[in-house]
């Protein structure tokens, strides 16, 4: 392996050589003369001590000193290699990476998520560390990295993967059950091969007026979501009101296409109130006619996007229930998915067992609360995926009834 | 040999009261030794058998002999008596009960009745440990560091082993303050501070340590008890706390702790070599400072732990230094357990064997850790394999070799006869070949990154995984043949004089067993050092 | 042949000790406490805003002048007046148990307001007013603990004084008592600064 190209392991190797290497003279040196002392001093050959020597203030002298200067240079050595690992290179590609009992999720800075790290090779790439639930680490043997993650706060690594090829990820703090499955890799790819992969899936899936929000820089301003932001959120305008300063006056208006062009093209005009009047004009030259016109019917809800259904697998993948339920058939911590759809399970519902066949409403209350219902024999540690959407719960549910 | 006798003279015979009561309510230091010593070698067999059955778990990849579950509690279950009830209490309580006041020339103990209730609390905190295995959620599956926030949500039976580990803090608090208070106040006539045997400065040592120190446990485990039954977030995050300051307070206490483990093994060599090589220890001074400064520095480097754990950099750089600073005073020691076998007349009597034995297996486990101690190569050594083995050299290779250096030296004493040599020998062969092919297979492996606390791992780590496990069959083979030796000794041996050794410090001057108050009528006077062998015999045997 | 023989200086000595590590059991949630405090120094105002300081004051005062009564009686035994002493060590008993009463209505109110380890009302509130009760609790709670086998140990020895097993000649249980009692005084010093008045200092 070109060592230079993997600058954190070769920070961390040359501390390993350098400590190891003195040791193992030490070690052999104390090894050598005591096999000497005994071998020489044995009591066969000299029945009594040829010496009554019980001290020397020199020698104890030298042996302290000594020992001093070799441990302050490891020490050195070690701290001066720890900063190289702490000191993120400028230009570093951030991926965030999610912790939780007992699989990884990686999130890009573009939003889409993995269970495996993809990156690009000869670049740097920091991780930013986090956890939803108890401690796990983030630790790479190749790159010689690892860091906690902590629920709370966040912590970071970087590394450069040097060749193209698969790197085992493990989670080195003890983290129940599943601690030593919550395995997985990096995957290092070409400049090339990551440029085509992380372009973005379907291009076209987005209408026109979303596209230009995002192009346009709307959204730094504005959330498409409810949430505030420096501008009003431009969730679900339509047959909203908004309290505006006209002309220094507050006065009210009800949100139609009108509006959202004059507030566009001439923000200047209406302020909303609350708000500082800092958003830029956007003229003809920026946003063309038609664009304007999309922008505002997106925003207003007259195309509906063309989403494509949440993929169930990946739901599954993404969401870490793959990380306790197999769907292979194979049994772990929690029941397989396997043949869900059509098996009978016995379940305990406030204390008592009873067996129900597995039917939608039955799925949902395991999805949402599971304590509910606990499957025989199985730990109460499932925890409720109350952060998937409604609509995202009816595709896994589906898609489970068809197993 | 005659018939099994167990009838032993001296302090076994004497006595307020006769029979099992006679053990129970005794406040005689031997005797409380003695009940120490027998519920020690008890927790070391059964934590033992579960080591053994953490190698055959990990002899192959995937699952062997048990499922993630089961191998997540044996390895907590294992390090929980292994260091609560095992290594922490082993040489402290069995033999720094049983020779301290003897060594100073003392009656007893300070304290008596609480020498006995502190034996209690042992007892009682080892009840409950084993209780959590069997009650509850089941057994306990934290690890034996209770990490929160995992120990707070765990469903396992977490609180009894916290309990556990809490009433057994106590009891060796109360040794602790026991030991302090005795090397002060019951000193012979003419026992100087600098005629105290080794073995009592390390004891010293160690029991500043334990007075210290272990409070911080006991209120560090109340805490996640209390956080269990009420929840009240006080180490979680999402509610105000931080997960990180548990493990402060935990290592606070833990790391000293290690060296409450190791400093009476230390002291132990240190009594053993000046006998089987005939020559004052080498730098009497140097080795009672480097002690007391080993009890100090190791106060002040609990963080080592916490490289990875997301504490600011700026803690790295002071802890990493302090940690470098500890390694000085053992280095000065083994040092100085050399010089002293320069120019002696050395024979290789079985607790000598042993005694090398820890200094060569301190040495690897110590060095070790000093690549853990620098902070750029603990980044990638953190919680795997090599912690592991670091840790089992030291407190398994060190203070455990050191316990069974001190069976050898010093059962001849408790109860008047001798083991067989030459079983002895060869199973102190099988161990340290065992114990050095399984340890140093599981340093390799870990150098490779092979996580700790894996009961499945990637085929890559299987070679010597494997090896890793013969080693331990070899290793069980010779404890079982000391053990089997040692009993037989015990029951059969043959008798000793006072001192078959050749020692000089007063335990060698009283009959074997010693009679009720060490030193009959008269009170000793002192008027040599530990290590003066001149015109020592030693009795035939 | 007893193997006990006197060593007062020793008793002392070993109280001493043990007095220590008493203090490093609180100081653990000591720092637990300041920790704590710096992240949520207006949670920690506020929340301290609400204890009682009149019982809190009432308390110290009780507990002082209890340090004093046991002070008192230990110089009465070594002048032979055991009925002062005896005297003494009641008047002791009674404040403690006093300071007990209190406590109990101080903690009842919070109670009644929902306010307790694990309560609904705290998992709702801001993590640094559930930190700060939570601690709060289990300080005081500790301490209380200790205030109890304070009674206990008193009470032991006060009959122990009545069969003359504790006497001028051999006073080492009732002095050993005493650095006991003021020990557990000094740490509701501790306390009592730090839950109920510090944290007001710091407004944000
Ligand atoms: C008896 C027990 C014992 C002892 C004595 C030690 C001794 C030392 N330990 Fe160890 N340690 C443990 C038991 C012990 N340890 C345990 C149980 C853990 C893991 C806990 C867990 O996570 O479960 C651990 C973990 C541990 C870590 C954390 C690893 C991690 O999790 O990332 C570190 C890091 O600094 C460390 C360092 C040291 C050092 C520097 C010493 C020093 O004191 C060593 C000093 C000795 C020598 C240096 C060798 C002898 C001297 C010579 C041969 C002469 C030549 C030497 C020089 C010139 C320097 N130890
Ligand atoms: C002094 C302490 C001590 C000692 C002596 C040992 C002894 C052994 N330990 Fe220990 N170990 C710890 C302390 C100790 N351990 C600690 C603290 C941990 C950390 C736990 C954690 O992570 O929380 C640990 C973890 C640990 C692991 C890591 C688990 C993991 O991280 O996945 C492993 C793996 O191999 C292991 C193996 C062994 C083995 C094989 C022995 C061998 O010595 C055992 C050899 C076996 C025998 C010698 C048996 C012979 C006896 C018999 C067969 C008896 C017959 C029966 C009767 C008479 C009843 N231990
Ligand atoms: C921490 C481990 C864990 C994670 C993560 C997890 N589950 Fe579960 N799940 C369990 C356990 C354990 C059970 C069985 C106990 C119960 O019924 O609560 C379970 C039960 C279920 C059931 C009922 C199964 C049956 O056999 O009746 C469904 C459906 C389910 N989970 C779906 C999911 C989905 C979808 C996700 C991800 C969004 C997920 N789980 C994430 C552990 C987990
Ligand atoms: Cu996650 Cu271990
Ligand atoms: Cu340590």
């Amino acid at each position: 392996m070109d060592q230079y190209a993997n600058p954190t392991a070769q920070a961390v190797d040359n501390v390993l050589i350098y400590i190891f290497g003195f040791s193992l003279l030490l070690l052999l040196g104390i090894t050598v003369v005591t096999i000497i002392f005994v071998v020489k001093y044995r009591r066969s050959k000299y029945p009594e001590p040829t010496s009554d020597n019980d001290g020397n203030i020199w020698l104890e002298t030298i042996w302290t000193v000594l020992p001093v200067m070799i441990v302050m240079t490891m020490f050195w050595y070690g701290w001066t290699n720890y900063v190289g690992l702490r000191e993120v290179p400028a230009g570093a590609l951030e991926i965030k990476a999610t912790a939780r009992m007992w699989s990884w999720q990686f999130e890009y800075p573009d939003g889409r998520k993995t269970s495996k790290l993809y990156v690009p090779v000869n670049t740097p790439i920091k991780v930013s560390l986090h956890s939803v639930d108890v401690l796990h680490n983030f630790f790479v043997p190749a790159f010689r990295i690892k860091r906690d993650t902590v629920p709370g706060m966040e912590n970071y690594v970087w590394f450069q993967a040097p060749e193209e090829g698969s790197y085992d990820i493990f989670c080195a703090e003890y983290c129940g059950v599943g601690h030593a499955d919550m395995i997985t890799t990096v995957e290092a790819m070409s400049q090339e091969a990551y440029a085509d992969w992380s372009k973005p899936l379907e291009p076209s899936g987005d209408p026109r007026g979303l596209i230009v929000l995002n192009e346009q820089g709307c959204t730094g301003c504005h959330s498409l979501d409810g949430s505030d932001n420096i501008g009003p959120s431009l969730f679900e305008l339509a047959g909203q009101t908004r309290k505006l300063i006209r002309d220094g006056q507050p006065v009210e208006v009800a949100i139609d296409e009108n509006y959202l062009k004059i507030a566009i093209r001439e923000p200047e005009l209406e302020v909303v109130a609350g708000y500082d009047p800092i958003m830029p004009p956007y003229d003809e030259g920026t946003i063309s006619a038609e664009d304007l016109q999309a922008v505002v019917d997106y925003l207003l809800g007259k195309v509906v996007a063309a989403t494509t259904a949440p993929d169930a697998d990946q739901l599954l993948e993404e969401n870490g229930c793959l990380g306790c339920h197999s769907s292979d058939g194979s049994e772990g911590i929690a029941p397989t998915f396997k043949g869900i759809g059509q098996r009978d399970v016995t379940i305990e519902r406030d204390g008592k067992e009873l067996t129900i066949k597995v039917d939608a409403e039955y799925l949902r209350r395991a999805l949402l609360e599971p304590e509910a219902d606990m499957v025989k024999g199985y730990a109460p540690m499932m925890p409720a995926a109350d952060y998937l959407s409604p609509e995202q719960i009816d595709v896994i549910i589906e898609h489970l009834l068809k197993q | 040999m005659t018939e099994t006798t167990l009838n032993y003279s001296g302090f076994y015979t004497e006595g307020p009261r006769k029979g099992i009561l006679g053990w129970l309510l005794t406040t005689d230091h031997k005797r409380i030794g003695i009940l120490y010593l027998g519920c020690i070698v008890v927790m070391f067999l059964i934590a033992m058998v579960l080591g053994l059955a953490i190698r055959l778990e990990l002899i192959a990849p995937g699952k062997t002999i048990m499922g993630p579950q089961a191998y997540n509690a044996t390895f907590t279950v294992h390090g929980i008596i292994m260091i609560f009830l095992f290594i922490i209490p082993s040489i402290v309580a069995a033999f720094g009960n049983f020779l301290l006041p003897i060594h100073i020339g003392a009656r007893d103990v300070s304290f008596p009745k609480l020498n006995l209730l502190s034996w209690y609390c042992y007892v009682a905190g080892g009840l409950l440990a084993i209780a959590s295995i069997f009650t509850g959620g089941g057994a306990p599956d934290t690890g034996w560091t209770f990490y929160v926030p995992f120990s707070t949500q765990t469903t396992t039976n977490v609180n009894l082993a916290v309990l556990g580990a809490f009433i057994l803090g106590f009891s060796s608090i109360l040794t602790g303050i026991n030991f302090v208070t005795t090397i002060h106040r019951l000193r012979a006539k003419g026992m100087t501070w600098g005629r105290l045997p080794m073995f009592v400065w390390t004891l010293y040592a160690t029991a500043w340590i334990q007075i210290l120190a272990t409070p911080m446990l006991g209120i560090t485990l109340v805490l996640v008890f209390l956080e269990r039954i009420f929840g009240a977030g006080l180490f979680d995050a999402a509610r105000g706390g931080d997960p990180i300051l548990y493990q402060h307070l935990f290592w606070i206490y833990s790391h000293p702790a290690v060296y409450i483990m190791i400093l009476p093994g230390m002291g132990v060599v240190s009594e053993i070599i000046p006998t089987f090589a005939r020559k004052p220890l080498f730098g009497y001074w140097a080795m009672a400072i480097s002690s007391l400064a080993i009890a100090f520095a190791g106060s002040l480097v609990w963080a080592h732990h916490m490289y990875a754990s997301g504490m600011s950099d700026l803690a790295v750089l002071v802890f990493s230094f302090l940690t470098f600073i500890v390694a000085i005073p053992s280095a000065i020691k083994v040092f100085n357990w050399i010089s002293t076998l320069y120019k002696g007349s050395i024979e290789l009597a079985p607790p000598m064997l042993f005694a090398l034995a820890f200094i060569f297996q301190f040495a690897i486990g110590g060095l070790g850790g000093l690549a853990l101690g620098a902070a750029a190569s603990d980044v990638h050594l953190h919680d795997t394999s090599f912690v592991v083995g670091h840790f089992h050299y030291t407190m398994f290779g060190g203070a455990g070799f050191a316990f069974f250096a001190a069976l050898h030296f010093w059962l001849p004493k408790f109860t008047g006869r001798m083991y067989r040599h030459k079983p002895a020998v060869i199973a102190w062969g099988l161990m340290f070949v065992g114990f050095n092919v399984l340890y140093m297979s599981m340093q390799a492996v870990g150098i490779q990154g092979m996580p700790r606390r894996y009961y499945d791992y990637l085929p890559e780590f299987q070679a010597l995984n494997l090896v890793a496990t013969v080693g331990s069959w070899i290793l069980a083979a010779g404890i079982l043949l000391m053990f089997y030796n040692l009993w037989q000794g015990i029951r059969r041996g043959r008798p000793v004089g006072n001192n078959p050794w050749g020692g000089a410090t007063l335990e060698w001057q009283i009959p074997s067993p010693p009679p009720l108050e060490n030193f009959g009528a008269e009170d000793p006077v002192v008027t040599k050092g530990p290590y003066d062998y001149k015109g020592v015999v030693a009795d035939e045997y | 042949m007893s193997i006990e023989h006197r060593d007062d200086t020793g008793a002392r000595f070993g109280m001493w000790l043990f007095l220590y590590t008493e203090v490093i059991l609180f100081s653990g949630l000591f720092v637990l406490f300041a920790m704590t405090q710096a992240r949520f120094p207006e949670h920690f105002a506020a929340a301290s805003a609400g204890l009682n300081t009149t019982i809190g004051t009432l308390n110290t005062f009780v507990l002082l002048t209890s340090s004093l009564t046991l002070s008192l009686s230990v110089t009465a035994l070594q002048l032979n007046k055991i009925r002062q002493s005896l005297l003494f060590c009641s008047g002791t008993v009674l404040l403690a148990v006093i300071f007990l009463v209190n406590k109990y209505f101080e903690w009842s109110t919070e109670i009644s307001h929902g306010i307790y380890p694990g309560s609904d009302h705290l998992a709702e509130s801001a993590p640094g007013t559930a930190a700060f009760f939570n601690l709060y609790f289990f300080t005081t709670g500790l301490h209380g603990l200790h205030i109890f086998i304070g009674i206990v140990l008193i009470l032991t020895v006060t009959g122990m004084i009545i069969r003359g097993k504790v006497s001028a000649e051999c006073p080492v249980l009732l002095v050993n008592s005493t650095l006991y009692w003021h020990l557990v005084d000094l740490i509701w010093i501790f306390v009592f600064p730090l839950f109920y008045l510090i944290p007001r200092g710091f407004h944000g």
